[in-house]
């Protein structure tokens, strides 16, 4: 997401247009930094998990290899990342998916409950808004 | 199914394989009994039962006798050749989607 920001320029020419821009106040600028910030924590977070989990369950060179195939170029696309382990490791990689949540969980210091159905997609999108919720508390 | 294939299936074809995959690589030094290991991934000796004897099957942990106990650790040798041939296996498959 690209904040727009313009410069605030003291004029009492009427004739110089104001951009909509302009009228943004600081404090939603610095909320606006604060959620990038935010999202920042997480993509990072999100990315540690992903390398940590693949690492630890098939060692560095898989990592390395799976890297270098794209795994890590978008990593909160649930639907890219479920692709490139399904691609290579067929039904065995729902396993690397819930590690790899499981390890996000742990970092987030959120309760894993590996009873329930798990979708990929869902369990990351529950860790995104848990974390935005705790950054704002903070 | 290639050999490699079968070593993908009977490593992660659940989630508690994953989670010993991930406990003894990360502590490769670990040796602990059956219920001690369970525990330390929050589950019960009965309910890792078959998956730690697959991964015995597959060679990646070893089984050992120390006094009356029956203890369970990583087999560091075979575990390194098993993670190479799934490695080997991704190169081959990325090299057959580039072709």
């Amino acid at each position: 997401m690209a904040i727009r920001v313009s410069l605030v320029v003291e004029t009492s020419s009427p004739s110089i247009a104001r951009s909509p821009t302009y009228e943004m106040r600081p404090q939603s600028l610095i909320r606006e930094s604060a959620k990038l910030a935010d999202e920042k924590a997480f993509a990072s977070l999100l990315t540690d998990s992903i390398r940590e989990s693949i690492e630890d369950s098939l060692g560095k060179n898989v990592l390395a290899l799976l890297v270098s195939k794209g795994l890590l170029d978008d990593p909160e696309n649930p639907r890219e990342l479920e692709r490139q382990l399904n691609s290579t490791f067929g039904n065995a990689s729902s396993v690397l998916e819930r590690i790899i949540m499981k390890g996000l969980y742990q970092k987030l210091r959120i309760p894993f409950d590996s009873n329930l159905s798990f979708d990929y997609a869902k369990t990351l999108e529950v860790a995104r808004n848990v974390h935005l919720v705790e950054s704002r508390r903070k | 199914m290639s050999e490699a294939q079968q070593i993908i299936a009977t490593l992660l074809s659940s989630e508690v394989r994953g989670d010993l995959l991930v406990l003894f690589h990360r502590n490769s030094g670990l040796v602990d009994t059956i219920d001690g290991v369970a525990r330390r991934i929050g589950r019960t000796g009965f309910s890792i039962e078959n998956d730690v004897r697959d991964l015995v099957k597959l060679g990646v942990l070893k089984m050992k006798k120390i006094g009356s106990s029956e203890v369970i650790l990583l087999d560091r040798a075979r575990d390194r050749e098993v993670l190479e041939a799934v490695a080997n296996h991704i190169k081959s498959v990325n090299r057959s989607e580039r072709s």
